[in-house]
């Protein structure tokens, strides 16, 4: 595997880094994430085409994009990629609402679907689907051995719109899917939050798909507020440093929830992601130390043999992450970095929302996680 | 990076003081300039804030868990007093030889379960053998009703033939010898007939199967007409049967008028029966109206035997008359007082009694009956062998098999100038009722080939207009019911009042009396 590092900021494009015998015409693949604001200004697709002709061209918006062991904003990163012998193919849905994420994840990976597909790599809209549904779609056509990584395109601290494309300049309600084709390639994910939960575990008792309106016989914000003491006051500004731990059973693995909206009037709380009535939910806070520890241990995660470090890692951290340690954000990637070492190219962005698989079992959305893919290329 | 700008104003107060105490002064010019300085601020505030909420979230969660405990502690309190309740109970029950009792105390609680499952189990067993024999009590009773109905049936039947044959040979000329003759029979027959109504009577009460009926009825009207009918019977031994009427009572009550002439005949034809001189009178008085309730009281004086005070209570028992002297002087069988005071505590009521020997009884009761809103009911009429029948040329089907029924109807029929034909069982009688036209079928329920119910049934198929009256021996209630189910419009019990007979088919024809 071959790769060339650019990256945009203060309008023109610096070159990070570039593998020995990289073929720009010979790009398979380009990623590009950056700024929405930014994406919607320029002709990137057309610059892009130009630059890799035979490349196909993911681009998505972001909260913030990874490259330099560092969170930038502002600006846009592009990771073209020569693969030896692995083979790509494209998928591209479009939607108009929510209710139609399940069918448009079935369609994704009903026209993947391969002997030798090896996983598949989803850039969604993250304003207009729901995230939850769109994995079960996904999931719905795969066998086990797939797996399938990904995240939903962000949009700073704004959510507003998020754009994502494929072959095209990026808009919105997309979702793109890269199959990735081949016994050669070897996949790693990680996923790891570091949130503290803290307060009792209580269930879910009134819900309807992802507002939650009452856990514990309580009213969800009433309950929130009491246990946020002071810093309820920072609602809902400071909604995203307190999500909360959910687990569909008690034996489940829990996913971390963020709060997207709150409601004042009748009580409840709108999470990014399926709330289901009788889960299990713990309130969540952030421990700087634990968060970018996190990162780390993600990291790790993705590595079959420690000795042996990927070509490629794609980064995608919550945007509530960047949030909550701010100036500190920087430490999380850094902590990646520090496991994967000099040789690994690194990219990713900030998200509404990562796809990956737990440790065990079939890809779920997470929320406020620092999620890792790594690929590599067997020599 | 864009550096940041400190403000110290912000800086967490540990690490100002922290700042002012181990940096030299020259330092803190450059201080507003550090990421480092900000990094290490950040991390304060976000330990400082995280320490704050565990704190917080401490305190709730032992808030949380002392309310916890206290439910846990009244929950413990409730299952100790449940606990005790529950050996107080058992402790209460009685235990059946061969029962181990356990000892009751909070640490053997599956003992206390175990016995008390045994407890359970054996009542059970009581209880199921308590239903066996209400079971068979209930079938007994059963099979005692259907056996009444079975031989008040087969018994009605041929009397039903004599009472009418009997009927129209009074109507001939007869030599003396032949009247006399026939007035004994008639007499006889009448007290068979009124014994095999008594005993089915008496076992429908018994049986709980009597239910009043509330329709509109004309009080004064009926009293008026008992006196009327006994009047006859008062004549053979030359005295009167004296009414007096209150005329406030309203015309029009609500109740049921078969039942309260079956009381008023009982007792005046008692009367009659027990007074060779002097006068049998009817007494009624409104004492009063509470919330549309008429409160009558009725009484019956005769100037008769009287019934000594020792026997006056004996009287209302089952099978009992004052003696037996009376039973053989005057006959009876000594049920009509206990029916009529069983009919009268359906009303809520009972029959009071005072008597001096010698010189007379006065039965008397109290009525409650309300008051109707709608108009009086048409006047019952009386007529028999009119010059021109009001029912001349009405078309009449008659389905019976008895042929002694038959003779008695036809020549009824045809004294009252009815156009009338016969089928002799169910299935003629549907044939003809489709191919002829009548004005009304008269259907006799227990026949041949087919019932009478079962005939009704297709003939509705066919005609759901034309009247049907059940015209039957079997004079149950479950048989009047039974009727107005496959549709049948009325029911005249036999051995049949002409004069009820009569009524019926002119009302059934719509004949203006």
């Amino acid at each position: 595997m071959k790769i060339t590092q650019s990256f945009f900021a203060g309008d023109r494009w610096h070159n990070l880094d570039t593998s020995e015998g990289f073929s720009a015409e010979q790009a398979q693949l380009v990623m590009v994430f950056g700024e929405r604001t930014l994406l919607e200004q320029g002709h990137w697709y057309a610059h892009f085409k130009e630059t890799y002709p035979a490349a196909s061209v993911l681009l998505c918006s972001t909260s913030g994009e990874i490259y330099q062991s560092a969170a930038h904003e502002g600006s846009v990163v592009a990771t073209a990629i020569q693969f030896e012998k692995t083979q790509i193919r494209k998928a591209q849905a479009s939607i108009s609402n929510y209710q139609q994420s399940f069918e448009a994840g079935k369609s994704l990976s009903a026209s993947l679907q391969g002997d030798d597909l090896k996983m598949i790599f989803v850039l969604s809209d993250g304003s207009k689907v729901n995230g939850s549904d769109l994995i079960k779609g996904i999931n719905e056509n795969l066998s086990a051995h797939v797996s399938v990584s990904g995240g939903l395109a962000g949009d700073a601290a704004r959510f507003e719109k998020t754009l994502v494309g494929l072959d095209a300049e990026p808009t919105e309600g997309q979702i793109v899917a890269i199959g990735l084709y081949g016994k050669d390639l070897e996949v790693g994910h990680g996923t790891m939050g570091g949130w503290d939960v803290f307060g009792p575990e209580r269930q879910i008792t009134k819900s309807s798909y992802n507002i939650l309106y009452e856990f514990g016989g309580k009213k969800a914000l009433d309950l929130y507020k009491e246990y946020l003491g002071k810093y309820a006051s920072e609602l809902p500004g400071a909604a995203l440093l307190f999500p909360l731990s959910m687990k569909i059973s008690q034996d489940a693995e829990p996913v971390v929830r963020t709060i997207l909206s709150i409601d004042e009037n009748d009580g409840s709380m709108v999470f990014a992601g399926e709330m289901p009535e009788g889960a299990y939910v713990n309130l969540m806070k952030a421990n700087f130390d634990r968060l970018i520890d996190a990162a780390a241990t993600a990291a790790e995660q993705t590595l079959l043999n420690p000795d042996k470090k990927p070509d490629l890692a794609i980064l995608v951290s919550c945007v509530g992450r960047r949030l909550a340690l701010g100036q500190r954000i920087d430490e999380e990637i850094e902590a990646a970095k520090e496991i994967f070492g000099e040789h690994t190219f690194m990219t990713g962005f900030y998200s509404y929302g990562e796809i990956s698989p737990l440790a065990t079992g079939k890809c779920d959305l997470h929320n406020q996680t620092m999620t890792i893919t790594t690929l590599t290329e067997s020599k | 990076m864009t550096p940041l700008v400190l403000d110290i104003g912000k800086l967490h107060p540990l690490l100002k003081r922290q700042i002012f105490k181990y940096l030299k002064n020259s330092d803190l010019d450059d201080i507003r300039e550090v990421d480092f300085i900000s990094a290490v601020n950040d991390s304060y505030l976000n330990y400082e804030r995280d320490k704050e909420l565990f704190d917080h979230s401490t305190q709730l969660n032992d808030r949380e868990y002392a309310e916890i405990n206290q439910q846990l502690k009244l929950e413990v309190t409730q299952r100790k007093q449940s606990f005790e309740k529950l050996v107080d109970a058992a402790r209460t029950l009685e235990v059946p030889v061969g029962f181990t009792v356990p000892e009751f105390n909070e640490n053997n609680l599956l003992g206390l379960v175990e016995f008390l499952k045994q407890q359970i189990i054996y009542q059970k067993s009581i209880e199921d053998q308590l239903i066996q024999a209400k079971d068979a009590a209930e079938e007994a009773t059963r099979a005692k009703s259907e056996f009444l109905s079975i031989m008040s049936h087969e018994i009605r039947t041929p009397l039903n033939a004599i009472v009418g044959l009997v009927y129209l040979m009074k109507q001939e000329e007869n030599t003396p010898v032949m009247v006399e003759n026939l007035d004994t029979l008639q007499f006889a027959a009448d007290n068979l007939y009124i014994l095999i109504n008594d005993l089915l009577d008496f076992s429908k009460i018994e049986a709980g199967k009597v239910e009043l009926e509330y329709t509109d009825f004309n009080f004064k009207q009926l009293v008026h007409n008992i006196q009327k009918s006994y009047q006859p019977k008062a004549d053979e031994k030359g005295y009167k049967v004296v009414l007096e009427a209150d005329e406030r009572v309203p015309d029009t009550l609500i109740g049921d008028s078969l039942r309260l002439s079956q009381i008023l005949s009982n007792l005046v034809s008692n009367a009659i029966k027990f007074t060779e001189t002097g006068a049998v009178t009817i007494v009624y008085k409104l004492l009063g109206v509470q919330q549309e309730m008429a409160q009558i009281e009725i009484s019956i004086l005769d100037t008769g035997i009287g019934i000594a005070p020792e026997h006056q209570q004996k009287i209302f028992e089952l099978f009992t008359q004052a003696s037996s002297v009376t039973t053989r002087k005057f006959g009876g069988t000594g049920l009509g007082l206990v029916i009529t005071r069983r009919l009268l505590q359906l009303y809520k009521s009972d029959i009071l009694l005072e008597s001096t020997v010698g010189k007379g009884s006065r039965f008397y009761f109290n009525l409650e009956l309300e008051i109707s809103k709608t108009a009086a009911p048409m006047k019952e009429i009386a007529l028999i062998d009119a010059e021109s029948s009001p029912l001349e040329g009405v078309r009449l089907l008659m389905v019976e098999d008895f042929i002694i029924n038959i003779k008695v109807a036809s020549k009824f029929f045809a004294r009252w100038k009815i156009d009338f034909e016969i089928a002799e069982n169910g299935l003629l009688g549907v044939e003809k009722a489709r191919n002829n036209q009548y004005d009304l079928i008269l259907m006799d329920i227990q026949m041949p080939e087919m019932d009478g119910y079962a005939a009704t049934q297709m003939i509705r198929q066919f005609d759901p207009n034309i009247p049907i009256i059940a015209l039957t021996a079997s004079a149950t209630i479950s048989d009047k019911t039974k009727s107005s189910e496959v549709g049948m419009n009325d029911y005249i019990p036999k051995p049949f009042n002409p004069n009820d007979l009569f009524t019926k088919i002119a009302k059934y024809a719509g004949r203006q009396l």
